[in-house]
């Protein structure tokens, strides 16, 4: 017996003694987000620096406000040569935008290249802008919430290279006004602790990731959508957008949305987001959205 | 294959023929408890003063064969029976039939009586554990006693959560279990969202672990297997039991009939009032709560050589929960099997049992949002034959081979604003053939070599798996083991530890391998004094292609079916003690296990700034290095019985934050995200785990119905708030980290009456 607890006791002293594995250290990153829009002016950039977890956070403390900034056209894909740059210039404390104006072409790939000039780093990120698409035929103007006739539109055909399109959704109140919300919101913000700020996140409300697979799709490859009531939270005029996201954006919102739960991960299982930035983190993504504008009237009315 | 096949027939013939020829005797039959006529598993039989022996299997069978004529002092044994002892005169080939009754042992015996040799070698195999049923419902547990909540307590097995009833065994994750009731895989055994096991223990008479290294008898996982039979019924008297408890309450009833015996177990959540009294004061109860169980046996011993039983369960969980008036979750989910059960004695030698067996598992989660539904259909069906011959050419081998085969048809439908947005359909054909032989080829050593063929259809994968278990007795009281197996998986489990409803099974198939994996086990099992064991194992596993699904994957609408997983990679070593006091007044056991478990899947637990080129392993969050168990029983009077359990643990293993930021611009949102920066994904520890359980019980009587016991209970008796693991309040700056607690202190009592 006493043996036995002996090489026992050696042998979890052994293993238990070394630790292969330790915690890390926090260490700083420079944080990027910008985002192309397909047929919208060059976006703002935004520059910062990461803080450590438990240390007050304030965007303009952590901005980066001495970067060299540059947005540049691409040939013909990642790898391919500079077609056209335009420099960009500071704005606000962290916020670069740039010099001159460029309608962002859908399709094609740009380069957000960024220099620290006291340190000569370097934070690159390509994006390929989708597709453009357009919300095509006729549109209801008004609805009534909740009846059986859904929100109907047509998404003329799109693509991106390499997989399906990825979509999302959202609506935007043009009348954000808490005697507009619709019931199930109106709840929500009943038991918000910070009711305020629930109204003002429920005024631009989104679908979250949809694959076009779900889509009903037309002989022309047009695809039918059928807008969700959950998608509509405030009564009256409404901005419906219609957004197909790239690589960058969708790698970034679909790890993002995983670190506090939800998945299959355990809860306090947090892994990294999938960045593609090189030399930094965040997100240099591109998009190409279209809108209609609807009325959603009060049932009964 | 063919050739193993032929060489093996030859073995079982030419063993037959050689033992024919010496004109020896055997004797064989059915052990049972005198009381109910219940069949016991695993008693030993055998001969005083001789090594000749055996023990009964899962039918309650035993055949000691190739005895020299003569007269003998038969001894049978069984943990918690007084001794059996008959002389017999055994004639040159004679095939005696004797069928054994064991007598219970009164509690009131402080001391166990002397028992004989052939039980002092207690059938354990490497890797085995037992668990008394009887113990189930003495130990402290949450409302409700519990099938898994017991094994948990286990060494090598450990719990995700105060709240999840999952089994994390060496390294493996739930899915790694293969579950069987009655020889019926269940695919989802839980009630109450992975709060309690479904099994009803008033239904069953016994629950084997088989942690690691396996045999070849039983495949289709990679880490374990755990198999549950249900009672019979009594065949000597009709009997029952009712008990009334805080979250459900259950009855059962069984007795014989003029072929045979059957046996009745129901349960039933009785949370109603409460729910209803809690809706007066507290929003967001459910408007609708509950689950039940049935449970059912019918056996018809047509003769002495042919027994027929035909088993069955369902069991469901429902939920509805209008978290505003205009929003409704609504859940159903559960099981159903049924098995039908021959067993056939060919000769005193060749013993089969053939069982035709069906599966279902099913869950319907159904939201309506404001309006949009959004409604799930998952059903899993498997329908399988089984078969299973054992045959004892002589004492020195105890030859099993079988097959299973079935059809596993798996369907899933989500419908999302009355479209459906994902349908899947697999029916897939699986098979399955195993040998294995138990080779004494002295008294000191026994050999188990074994082989298992698996074919599975979708991908048309074809698996080997050699097993091989090894044990050496330098005396009676010692036995070195060993084993090695290699096994496959064919399935993988979408599930949260959080919450089981919603658990989803998919298969491998063209693209999506199976997973398989190692496994190297050695160890002792010693009696170090009468009435005592303290077994020591050391376990290494291997776990490759394990495929899960992605979890990064928000629509998975339009994907090919390859690129809804992960495949990664993972292994596990550690040791295991267990030391227990198996007899007398005071019975318990310590468990103590040292672990390590390590996971890897590609651009997972990455390097923040080299993510596509680099992962690194992790452990999971149920990964604990330290685990200590104790549980005690003790008789403190006639009426009186105290049980204890009390469990010691290093803390899980979780994520640390490092640092933050906050992404403002994202067109479609107002929310400000925001996102962290972490280091090595788990390198972290929840504070250690503790807590104490009591449980006090009183016999007596209910009138003139029948005995009764009375339970009560106190879970966490010094309410240790343990750790789940850290929320994180954005709505502070900085942010503020707060801890999800486990559970607090909570009594409960229950009353049995059984007449």
């Amino acid at each position: 017996m006493k043996h036995y607890s002996l090489i026992l006791l050696a042998f979890a002293l052994v293993l238990s003694s070394c630790d292969p594995y330790a915690q890390d250290e926090y260490e700083e990153y420079y944080v990027v987000e910008s985002y192309l829009v397909a047929n919208a002016l060059l976006p703002e950039v935004r520059l910062s620096t990461t803080v450590p977890a438990d240390a007050f956070y304030d965007f303009e403390q952590a901005a980066i406000n001495s970067a060299a900034i540059e947005i540049q056209l691409l040939e013909s894909g990642p790898e391919s040569a500079i077609e056209q740059s335009w420099t960009y210039q500071l704005n606000a404390p962290g916020i670069y935008v740039p010099e001159l104006d460029h309608n962002v072409i859908p399709g094609r790939t740009y380069k957000l290249d960024i220099i620290l000039p006291e340190t000569l780093e370097r934070i690159t990120s390509t994006a390929t802008v989708p597709e453009a698409f357009e919300i095509i035929g006729e549109v209801q103007d008004s609805i009534t919430y909740q009846s059986t006739e859904q929100l109907e539109f047509t998404l003329s055909a799109s693509s991106y290279p390499g997989r399906q399109n990825i979509f999302v959704f959202n609506s935007v109140s043009l009348q954000p006004f808490s005697e507009n919300l619709t019931p199930f919101y109106a709840e929500l913000i009943q038991d918000s602790d910070q009711p305020e700020v629930a109204l003002e996140e429920f005024a631009n409300n989104s679908s979250g990731i949809i694959n076009e697979s779900g889509f009903e799709f037309n002989p022309d490859g047009s695809a039918t959508v059928q807008y969700p009531w959950i998608g509509v939270a405030f009564y009256e005029d409404n901005l419906i957008v219609a957004n197909t996201i790239d690589d960058n954006i969708y790698d970034f919102i679909r790890s993002q949305e995983t670190q506090l739960g939800g998945s299959t991960l355990s809860p306090g299982e947090i892994q990294n987001i999938i960045y593609n930035i090189d030399g930094g983190i965040g997100v240099f993504g591109a998009l190409a959205s279209d809108t209609v504008q609807v009325y959603i009237k009060r049932p009964g009315s | 294959m063919h050739r193993i096949i032929l060489t093996l027939l030859g073995i079982f013939i030419g063993s037959t023929v050689q033992v024919n020829a010496q004109q020896k005797a055997s004797v064989s039959g059915y052990v049972t408890d005198s009381e109910t006529g219940e069949t016991l598993i695993s008693a030993n039989i055998g001969f005083q003063g001789t090594r000749l022996g055996a023990a009964t299997n899962t039918l309650g069978y035993y055949t000691i064969p190739n005895i020299a004529p003569g007269t003998y002092n038969l001894v049978g044994s069984y943990l918690g029976y007084r001794s059996y002892s008959q002389e017999i005169i055994l004639e040159p080939g004679e095939n005696l039939r004797l069928d054994i009754d064991l007598i219970p042992e009164s509690i009131e015996l402080e001391e166990i009586e002397v028992r004989s040799q052939a039980e002092l070698e207690e059938q354990k195999n490497i890797g085995t554990a037992q668990v008394n049923t009887e113990l189930i419902k003495e130990l402290p547990s949450v409302f409700e006693a519990d099938v898994f909540r017991s094994v948990q307590l286990l060494p090598g097995v450990k719990a995700a959560s105060d709240f999840s009833s999952g089994l994390y065994i060496r390294g493996g994750s739930p899915d790694q279990t293969l579950i069987l009731l009655d020889r019926t895989t269940v695919y989802n055994p839980s009630h109450f969202f992975g709060f309690f096991s479904t099994f009803n223990p008033d239904a069953i008479k016994d629950v084997r672990l088989y942690k690691g290294g396996y045999p070849a008898e039983y495949g289709g996982r990679l880490g374990s297997v755990l198999t549950i039979y249900n009672k019979d019924g009594n065949r000597k008297e009709t009997a029952g039991s009712a008990t009334v408890g805080l979250l459900a309450s259950r009855a059962s009833i069984e007795g014989p009939y003029k072929k045979g015996s059957w046996m009745l177990a129901v349960r039933r959540s009785t949370l109603e009032p409460l729910l209803a009294g809690l809706r007066q004061s507290v929003d967001n109860i459910p408007s609708k709560f509950y689950f039940y169980d049935v449970n059912g046996k019918i056996n018809f011993d047509a003769n002495a050589n042919n027994k027929f039983s035909l088993a069955f369960y369902a069991g469901q969980d429902r939920v509805t929960f209008p978290f505003t008036d205009d929003a409704v979750f609504e859940l159903d989910y559960g099981n159903q099997t049924v098995s039908g059960n021959w067993t056939h004695i060919f000769s005193e030698k060749l013993f089969s049992n053939t069982v035709v067996t069906g599966s279902r598992y099913f869950n319907y989660p159904d939201f309506d949002l404001a309006g949009t539904p959004f409604r799930r259909e998952n059903n899993i069906y498997d329908f399988s034959l089984k078969s299973d011959l054992e045959y004892l050419p002589n004492n020195d081998h105890r030859l099993k081979m079988g097959f299973w085969s079935g059809i596993f048809t798996f369907n899933l439908n989500d419908i999302f604003d009355d479209r459906t947005t994902f349908q899947s359909r697999i029916q897939n054909q699986y098979a399955s053939f195993y040998v294995q032989d138990e080779w004494r080829p002295s008294d000191r050593w026994v050999l188990t070599p074994g082989a298992r063929f698996n074919y599975f259809s979708d991908g048309e994968y074809l698996r080997i798996e050699p097993r091989m278990a090894v044990e050496y007795r330098p005396n009676d009281r010692i036995r070195l083991q060993g084993a090695y197996g290699r096994y496959n998986q064919f399935i993988t489990l979408i599930s949260n530890e959080a919450f089981s409803g919603f658990d989803v099974w998919l298969t491998s198939a063209k693209g999506v391998s199976p997973a398989y994996g190692d496994q190297f086990v050695i160890g002792t099992k010693t009696i170090p004094f009468t009435d005592y064991g303290l077994d020591i194992e050391f376990y290494y596993r291997s776990m490759n292609d394990l495929f899960e699904l992605d979890p990064f994957l928000p629509d998975v609408g339009g994907l090919p079916y390859q690129d809804v997983f992960r495949f990664g990679e993972g292994y596990a070593y550690g040791t295991e003690v267990f030391f227990e006091k198996r007899a007398g007044r005071f019975t318990g056991f310590l468990g103590y296990t040292l672990a390590f478990t390590w996971r890897k899947f590609p651009g997972f637990n990455a390097e923040i700034s080299n993510q596509e080129q680099t992962a690194r392993f992790y452990p999971p969050k149920y990964d604990r290095r330290h685990d200590f168990n104790v549980v005690g029983n003790y008789q403190l009077s006639d009426r009186w019985k105290f049980t204890t359990s009390f469990n010691f643990a290093t803390g899980q293993s979780y994520t640390k934050v490092l640092g933050r930021y906050v992404q403002y611009d994202l067109p479609w949102t107002n929310e400000d995200r925001n996102a962290f920066t972490v280091g090595k994904v788990n390198a972290s520890r929840l504070p250690n785990y503790h807590r104490l359980d009591i449980s006090f019980s009183r016999t007596g009587r209910f009138f003139n119905v029948g005995d009764s016991e009375l339970q009560l209970q106190i879970i966490n008796v010094y309410s240790r708030r343990n750790t789940w693991f850290y929320n994180f309040d954005f709505n502070e700056n900085p942010i503020e980290i707060n801890d999800v607690n486990m559970l607090p202190i909570l009594p409960s009592v229950s009353y049995t009456v059984n007449f």
